[in-house]
């Protein structure tokens, strides 16, 4: 992969001579991958039955979805979000949710398209599970406020693409840690937004309910959820919409999909295919994006 | 797979087969300056002794960004060599300046552009809700498919995805200047190209630099994923690990990915603190 370097300029003098330390640093990091290899190895051993339990609940949690998504005819599942784009985000969103869902059908990628729908939604819904609970802990809590915003901090600088290593590392190739990395990269932005909207609930409004002698689970439920909904489905669609980028990207660690046709499709240079599946990632980001927006909106005008 | 009835892919590739064969030579002087100016910078970085670039690196970032930064640098560094991985690192530092470059050539002159003119502004604004809608991949198959493989298409496609925030940001940091301020220069007799150098872009500068530094990490997240179409360096690596299922290669380059983003986070975020009147 990395072409001699340096070709034109002389040989360096001993002392300059990174080559000298390469032997060195080749044998650290060979010590480094074993114990990397070593650890992952125990650790998989001991708590094999732990991880094929998660993967098993994982997959079958997306077969679940993908089935939903497969199952009815192509025309009704784009009769359903078309009438979903409607609702949420106007007449235009909805006439480009038929055309652009009938685009992906006619080019071919129906199942694709349908396939990386299910890896989004599954790590999301994952993924939201967590970070909701987590998120209204921080919104009323100081401390775990302050230790959340650190972890996200650092989640959000990393790269997503890291991810993808330790999820291999433990769950193997295939779906499950597709959607476990897709999983922790939509966390953040989800604990977030929910923390912030529970923050902002205005004080006032919690008294009222105490006043009336709203016991604390109901001034959460009946108080501070809805009020806090708009900023939770803005998180929402920041997950969604990182969720893709990512389910994209693990077709090259054997998740199906979109990905998986564009990596292929790049590979033996079929420029058709690659622009087609392109297309379709495009068609479906710009739907999951509008939609989910559009329920932001939806949410502060009901709320008004 | 169902057969397609229609693809437009089949359109684009037609296209594409045209452009290469009536329009070559714009393509090539871009992919050829973007890779002179890569191997330049590689080279540059790679001729001094390791030691000796860590140490201007660590200095500059203590010069920059304060000790802690510094001291970051430097064990940051030192664990990108010892793991066998500073051409690797080397090689993405390069990846990344380049198309950060390239991309803040475009961004902050349009920029400013949009925030003055709002004609630009209502074209420029659809445009970029547009590019931050699409995932990062998608970048790739254009640049790939008009440049071949290696790292002039890396560099091309992280340029162009690392556009939106730093143009948004000059916007935004253009258009927020007090008009008061502007007044000034006025009456002071400022002609307009004045105010807009003297001025506002000086006033502008943290918002500015934030852009900057959204780029910056925009980039190296991108220059990674590009490891995919060959460009080489540490996401070259991290996809040698992922798809030969060498676990320790691929944690190893994973971490000085996490290093690199760290440290360049840390120096960029520490220029915006410098910029900005309200803190010094």
């Amino acid at each position: 992969m990395m072409a001699p370097l340096c070709r034109g300029h002389p040989p360096e003098p001993a002392f300059f001579n990174t080559k000298g330390n390469a032997m060195n640093t080749k044998s650290l990091a060979a010590g480094f991958d074993n114990a990397v290899e070593t650890g992952v190895e125990t650790v998989s051993i001991t708590f094999d039955t732990l991880f094929n339990q998660i993967s098993d609940v994982i997959e079958l949690a997306l077969t679940g979805i993908e089935q939903i998504f497969l199952f009815p005819p192509f025309y009704l599942f784009i009769a359903v979000f078309s009438i979903l784009a409607w609702i949420t985000a106007g007449r235009a969103m909805a006439a480009f949710t038929l055309v652009g869902f009938m685009l992906c059908y006619a080019m071919g990628l129906w199942n694709e398209t349908m396939i990386t729908m299910a890896l989004v939604i599954t790590s999301v819904i994952f993924t939201l599970a967590l970070a909701i609970p987590l998120g209204v802990t921080a919104g009323s809590n100081r401390k775990v406020s302050d230790i959340t915003r650190v972890l996200m901090d650092f989640l959000q600088t990393m790269p997503p693409y890291v991810y993808l290593i330790p999820a291999i590392a433990i769950l193997g190739f295939g779906a499950s840690p597709a959607i476990v990395a897709t999983a922790i990269i939509a966390f953040a932005p989800a604990v977030r937004l929910t923390a912030l909207g529970i923050r902002h609930v205005p004080a006032e409004q919690v008294e009222v309910g105490k006043a009336f002698g709203a016991s604390p689970a109901q001034a959460l439920f009946k108080i501070k959820l809805p009020a806090a909904l708009p900023s939770i489905m803005a998180g929402v669609n920041q997950s969604l919409m990182l969720a893709l980028s990512m389910a994209v990207i693990a077709g090259i660690i054997g998740a199906g999909g979109l990905g998986k046709e564009v990596y292929r499709a790049i590979r033996v240079l079929d420029v058709g295919k690659a622009f087609d599946a392109g297309i379709c990632i495009v068609i479906l980001a710009i739907i999951l994006d509008r939609i989910s927006q559009g329920a932001v909106t939806l949410l502060k005008t009901k709320g008004k | 797979m169902e057969t397609p009835v229609f693809s437009i892919g089949a359109y684009i590739s037609l296209l594409v087969d045209w452009l290469n064969v009536n329009a070559g030579l714009p393509f090539d002087l871009l992919s050829s300056t973007m890779e002179g100016a890569v191997k330049f910078l590689e080279t540059l970085l790679l001729w001094p002794h390791a030691f000796a670039v860590m140490a201007l690196f660590s200095l500059l970032a203590w010069r920059i960004a304060g000790l802690r930064t510094g001291a970051i640098t430097f064990f940051g560094l030192l664990f990108c060599f010892a793991m066998d991985l500073w051409k690797a690192t080397m090689l993405t530092t390069a990846l990344v300046a380049v198309s950060t470059t390239a991309a803040l050539m475009v961004a902050i002159p349009l920029g400013i552009w949009s925030a003055i003119n709002p004609t630009v502004d209502r074209i420029t604004r659809p445009v970029m809700d547009l590019m931050q809608t699409l995932p990062p991949w998608v970048y790739l198959i254009p640049a790939v498919i008009l440049f071949s493989l290696g790292r002039a298409p890396a560099v091309i496609a992280t340029a162009v995805f690392a556009i939106p925030p730093a143009l948004r940001l000059t916007a935004l940091g253009i258009r927020e200047v007090p008009a008061d301020q502007m007044e000034v220069g006025k009456a002071f007799g400022a002609a307009p190209s004045q105010v807009i150098w003297k001025i506002q872009i000086p006033a502008a500068m943290p918002s500015i630099m934030a852009g900057v530094n959204q780029c910056i990490m925009m980039s190296l997240a991108m220059v990674v994923l590009a490891g995919l179409i060959g460009a080489g360096g540490l996401g070259g690596e991290v996809v040698r690990g992922l798809t030969r299922m060498m676990i320790g290669v691929g944690v190893r380059s994973g971490l000085a990915i996490v290093i690199l983003a760290i440290i360049f986070d840390r120096v960029t975020q520490g220029m915006v603190a410098r910029t900005d009147p309200a803190a010094s």
